[in-house]
């Protein structure tokens, strides 16, 4: 598959450039201030909502290879629509009315893209909730061994045996599994 | 339905398994799906969190050049919450100079003192809107008054009976936390910053920092960095946050 020459968006995102990032900002923060302005927000809420997206595409694309294939402008306007959309529905408990303001054709890539990034999210996000269940030892000894520093150092850090460390990880993994297998959310995500 | 054997799972993954071993587990994995589901769940799991540490920086200072275009590429729009923002940043550079001289003065010389760090660091609370609670709403017009005078446990029961009829309304909930906070209720304040830097709201990060400041309280100062360290480049608090980071690294020493 040959990439879009906006892949040089995804990069800018990947590498910090500066001048190009500003170049992204030109051509499209304008259409999502709109969209969010029509919409009942505010400009922070757009710039919220433009930075998470920008965020969780640089995400997508440091987990795998990313290659867009389509316009960046698309793309980028659905995620911003889809955070939008959910933001409105936890701020209001009446049904929310969504006005297009961009008619874009979608190809069928671009929504499994989207999705893609939106159960990156939402899983991340389950996570964090249930790492927050947790007891505090085991709360500790995950985020220690998630720092991309050895389990040998975990268990200096935490003034135990290497054996003792690498077990207990074992025993918080399968509370945090139990943990996350319970949620409602869990089986309407991809893992 | 099997007993799954985790730290098989971990050994495996980690790559420490050969041999036999190796091969025992490698048929079992194919044989039992059940295994197979673990394994791939434990997998996604360490992958997404460690991912998600392992770019920390890189994606700081992303968020930071995003941050600096945001501020050329939209305007601050008179909304509620953000006329909250806005009332703290301008409270945060009126008195960012104080702070600093403040804060150099408190700390230099001297040893780490949780209680001093809480009650320095708890004293910038950001003020509950009053005009925007209602003309009808006498009670939490009063919340408000009381909180924004720092009486917090006069505030706390009047608070909560709004919250009750609002239990939607973060900006309550918040303030009801900082409430707990302020009269030692530690567990009640952890519960309820808890529940909203679950959710997504402008007021997320704002509770980290006070879910952060009662772990300071406690002394539980690893876990109390931990959660500072998810405090984004540029939010409310971020300042602070690393302020008060340093001083638990030099504890360290």
């Amino acid at each position: 598959m040959s990439a879009h020459p906006d892949q040089q968006y995804i990069e800018a995102l990947v590498n910090n450039d500066s001048p190009l990032l500003k170049e992204l900002y030109d051509k499209y923060a304008g259409k999502i201030r709109d969209m969010v302005l029509k919409n009942n927000g505010t400009e922070t809420d757009a710039a919220d909502v433009f930075q998470e997206a920008l965020m969780a595409i640089y995400q997508r694309a440091k987990e795998r290879n990313f290659i867009l294939s389509c316009p960046l402008d698309a793309y980028l306007y659905l995620i911003c629509k889809n955070r939008w959309i959910n933001e409105l529905q936890k701020r209001s408990t009446r049904r929310v009315t969504f006005v297009d303001t961009e008619g874009y054709n979608y190809k069928e890539d671009v929504f499994k893209n989207t999705e893609v990034i939106k159960n990156q999210q939402e899983r991340s996000s389950l996570l964090e909730q249930k790492i927050r269940e947790l007891g505090e030892g085991c709360r500790e000894l995950l985020l220690l061994s998630w720092t991309g520093i050895s389990m040998y150092e975990v268990a200096a850090k935490l003034q135990n045996s290497y054996g003792y460390i690498k077990k207990k990880k074992s025993e918080c993994m399968a509370k945090l599994i139990v943990l996350v297998k319970q949620s409602p959310q869990f089986s309407a995500l991809q893992w | 339905m099997s007993e799954i054997n985790y730290e098989i799972i971990g050994q495996y993954l980690d790559g420490e398994l050969s041999g036999e071993s190796l091969l025992t587990f490698e048929k079992e994995l194919q044989e039992n799906p059940e295994l197979a589901h673990e394994a791939m769940l434990y997998r996604a799991i360490e992958n997404d969190r460690t991912s998600q540490s392992k770019n920390r920086e890189e994606k700081e200072r992303l968020a930071s050049t995003l941050q600096g275009l945001n501020a050329s590429y939209f305007k601050t729009a008179p909304a509620k919450t953000v006329s909250l923002k806005r009332w703290w940043y301008a409270a945060a550079s009126v008195a960012a100079a104080v702070i600093v001289i403040f804060v150099f003065r408190l700390f230099s010389g001297e040893s780490f003192n949780s209680d001093k760090l809480f009650a320095y660091y708890s004293k910038e609370i950001v003020s509950l809107s009053e005009g925007q609670r209602g003309v009808n709403d006498t009670l939490a017009v009063k919340a408000a008054s009381l909180y924004n005078k720092k009486d917090y446990s006069q505030a706390l029961p009047l608070l909560q009976k709004t919250l009750s009829a609002k239990p939607d309304d973060t900006e309550l909930m918040l303030a009801t936390g900082v409430c707990y906070m302020q009269t030692a209720k530690t567990d009640s304040a952890i519960k309820i910053f808890d529940k909203i830097a679950d959710g997504s709201t402008v007021y997320k990060n704002q509770a980290i920092w006070y879910n952060a400041l009662v772990l300071l309280k406690q002394n539980k100062l690893e876990e109390c960095y931990t959660i500072l360290k998810t405090i984004p480049v540029g939010v409310d608090h971020y300042k602070a946050a690393g302020e008060l980071m340093k001083k638990i690294e030099a504890q360290r020493k």
